[in-house]
């Protein structure tokens, strides 16, 4: 997994999957970085091949912090199994979702 | 008459992942049962069924063709036939074979589980004559089977086709064009719209489905081109899996562990000199439903050891494991009165599932006290119990 950050937003790249097995290591791993510099986060989802509700627990855990700093949570080409769950628990309501 | 029994694929994985496409059930009754009744309506009385996928099930559901007045022969060939191919060599009968992928007086080119296919069945539901006896039309448009009860709060917007012994949670919106298998069970605040949900199909709270097939951990859904297993038993499931090592296999493995760890007996009776309570304290619980299914009995004897902590205090019940009264994992067992208070159809579900020496509740730290949390969790495990949520919480009570 890459973290990267750009101006006020950080950046998630190559995670394969967000399950109950590393669901703890990611937000630790996510709330180090979110300093109060940064506003906004972008997942980029496109190498994700497993989610559970565990990992989108954790999105949702991180979504809270980013929407205190009044920022935006972006899930970026989510791949077809991420946007599935997205879509069942209606959170494709809550990120924003892009596709490019 | 030759019908032809589909392969998967190219039927989609989450018709065929658990059974022969053929055998989908819809509007409450597989596939090939429809076409058996409809042709044997009109005069049909014996029936050569090509199986190519799994032959074995299609021979299990089919027995003799008694069932419908008919005769059947089932005919295990290695690859799905085209319909054009030459039957003569089978039957000299002069009625054109057919393919069961759809219902049989449904006229179309659908590709079977397409989003236009579940849309032609719902413009083609089943006759007056041919609708299973149970499904009662409650208001135009809207047939529900025996024995499903609703809360007062559900929406139901027609056309639905929901089917017998098939619960719902508070403040479901169902509908429209929505057809529910039997004993499917969806958790409060569920939505479901212009999809088909298969039999004993578990759909978390607060989800949504459209435009979609669920068949228990299976998803296809059209708007995002998925067919899928989603394994993640909170959210979607089988109903009525089995639960993990409850078979010889969990039971041997009690009895080497109750033999290696049989010194705990010791241990017991010096910690009830220490602490004045006796070494072991006997418990009476009513049976749960699976094992009073099972043998009859409404009553479970089981014992403690009063005077150890934690865990340890539970290791005279792997002697009921080895007796096959408990399973490794299930929910805590309960006593008459106890039972008697569980209230609601939700918390009544706690004996649903067996007991076990681990349970979910234990996970989460609410055992003993009969607390609302204990009563949650437990009819929440009875309701999506299957074998990825029992090993989970095997793994998590030992090693955390």
């Amino acid at each position: 997994m890459e973290l990267q950050r750009v101006n006020d937003t950080l950046n998630i790249s190559g995670l394969k999957q967000l399950t109950a097995a590393n669901a703890d290591s990611f937000q630790s791993a996510v709330k180090n970085q979110l300093t109060p510099d940064i506003k906004n986060l972008v997942l980029h989802a496109d190498d994700i091949d497993l989610m559970d509700s565990t990992g989108l627990g954790v999105m949702i855990i991180i979504h809270k912090t980013i929407s205190q700093h009044e920022g935006v949570t972006t899930i970026s080409n989510p791949t077809n199994i991420v946007l599935q769950l997205l879509k069942m628990t209606r959170l494709n309501q809550v990120f924003k979702i892009v596709t490019t | 008459m030759i019908l032809i029994c589909p392969e998967t694929p190219p039927t989609p994985q989450t018709l065929g992942h658990s059974h022969p496409a053929a055998l989908v059930s819809i509007f409450g009754r597989p596939l090939l049962e429809h076409f058996l009744m409809h042709y044997a309506d009109r005069g049909i009385t014996h029936f050569d069924v090509i199986a190519s996928d799994r032959p074995d099930a299609v021979r299990k559901f089919l027995g003799n063709g008694e069932k419908w007045g008919v005769t059947v022969t089932i005919h295990a060939w290695k690859e799905e036939p085209g319909l054009d191919k030459d039957f003569s060599n089978l039957t000299k009968d002069s009625e054109q074979p057919a393919r069961v992928d759809k219902l049989p007086w449904m006229n179309t080119n659908s590709t079977m589980g397409s989003e236009n296919w579940f849309k032609d069945c719902l413009k083609n539901p089943p006759t007056k004559n041919m609708i299973r006896p149970d499904y009662v039309e409650s208001k135009t448009g809207i047939f529900i089977g025996g024995h499903s009860h609703f809360p007062e709060q559900t929406t139901i917007i027609p056309p639905c086709y929901i089917g017998a012994q098939v619960k719902l949670g508070n403040g479901c919106s169902i509908g429209p064009n929505v057809i529910i298998e039997d004993e499917a069970f969806l958790e409060s605040g569920c939505e479901v719209r212009e999809s088909l949900i298969g039999p004993s199909t578990y759909i978390g709270p607060d989800l949504t489905i459209d435009r979609s097939i669920v068949m228990h951990d299976w998803v296809l859904d059209w708007s995002i081109g998925t067919d899928h297993q989603i394994s993640d038993p909170l959210l979607l499931g089988n109903k009525n899996s089995e639960p993990v090592a409850n078979g010889i296999l969990g039971r041997m493995i009690a009895l080497i562990i109750f033999i290696l760890l049989c010194p705990i007996v010791i241990i017991a009776a010096l910690a009830s000199l220490r602490t004045g309570k006796p070494v072991i304290d006997k418990r009476k619980a009513v049976s749960p439903v699976p094992y009073k299914k099972l043998t009859g009995r409404s009553n479970i004897n089981y014992s403690e050891f009063p005077s150890l902590p934690g865990y340890l205090r539970r290791y005279p019940q792997l002697w009921s494991i080895i007796k096959g009264e408990f399973k490794w994992v299930g929910n805590r067992p309960l006593n008459e009165k106890e039972a008697d208070m569980l209230e609601s159809e939700y918390e009544k579900m706690w004996l649903d599932a067996s007991y076990g020496l681990f349970s979910l509740a234990d996970l989460h730290g609410v055992t003993g006290n009969f607390s609302e949390e204990e009563k949650l969790h437990s009819s929440f495990y009875a309701a999506t119990q299957g074998k990825e949520s029992d090993k989970n919480i095997l793994l998590k009570c030992i090693f955390s």
